[in-house]
């Protein structure tokens, strides 16, 4: 397979995460239901985030092996093109989940018809959106990291002409940068 | 602390706004004067190893690579950051 096939397969291979269906949770016909639909999106997350996991890790070993045998200027255009849109999937897989569940406003009012059901409820629901938030915590940060992992991949391609000088004086680090920046 | 900048790292600054940038330019100096300064956010990036970042304000990081024990390349700016549980207001 073609570097920019492996690449672009790579890039394919990254799937966004499973998403909350808010329709059943809320209209479950008592909390066991709500539970058993967090016990689902935890599952469906965890499983995700491990098997994202470790295609990301596997992809990137196939990808490095393969750019081995090809000359490092056009890894770095091929790179360029087909890992933009992985980077791009994974900016939109993180603006996803950007916001709690329970800041929605369409979630908080029907929490409150249903947390108005009886004496007691409130605090059972608040604790099963507490691990959906956890939930969506943990699945924001891996993106983060999946994002700086495939930045850091990327690094290894740089040219090593364009690196600048090494500094131990942060005010002539920032001298440097400055008139690079004028 | 010694700190190279790459050419990737040059080409992401020249994207930012003036503030994102001076908020690059102070983190960077505080993490030269201490590695172990808490508001930096020091992170490790888990799926690259040697690979770190720093909080640059509350949308940025810096990736950083380290290359010896206090030597890093300044790999490029990043534009997220991780985030936190948020409790209910009501």
């Amino acid at each position: 397979m073609s570097l920019a096939a492996a690449s672009r397969k790579f890039a394919e291979s990254l799937t966004p995460p499973p998403s909350m269906d808010w329709e059943t949770l809320l209209l479950g016909d008592d909390l066991k239901d709500m539970e058993r639909s967090v016990d689902r999106f935890e599952t469906q997350m965890t499983a995700w985030r491990t098997d994202t996991s470790m295609k990301l890790r596997k992809g990137l070993d196939v990808l490095r092996k393969a750019a081995s045998e090809v000359d490092p200027a056009s890894t770095r255009d091929i790179f360029a093109e087909t890992l933009a849109g992985a980077i791009a999937g994974l900016e939109q897989a993180i603006r996803s989940l950007s916001e709690p569940m329970h800041e929605r406003e369409d979630i908080i009012a029907r929490l409150l018809v249903i947390s108005s059901l009886a004496p007691g409820v409130a605090r059972l629901v608040r604790k099963q959106l507490r691990r959906v938030e956890r939930t969506r915590v943990l699945s924001y940060n891996a993106l983060v990291d999946w994002y700086y992992t495939i930045l850091a991949f990327l690094s290894e391609f740089e040219p090593d002409e364009e690196r600048g000088p090494t500094f131990s004086d942060p005010a002539e680090l920032e001298r440097f940068i400055r008139s690079d920046l004028a | 602390v010694e700190l190279t900048p790459t050419g990737a790292f040059r080409r992401s600054l020249k994207r930012l706004s003036a503030s994102d940038v001076e908020d690059t330019l102070s983190a960077l100096k505080r993490f030269q004067a201490n590695l172990d300064d808490r508001s930096l956010n020091f992170e490790k990036v888990r799926n690259a190893q040697g690979y770190f970042t720093i909080r640059s304000n509350l949308s940025i990081r810096i990736l950083l690579k380290r290359t010896a024990p206090e030597r890093y390349d300044i790999v490029i700016v990043g534009n997220h950051d991780y985030v936190y549980e948020r409790f209910f207001k009501k």
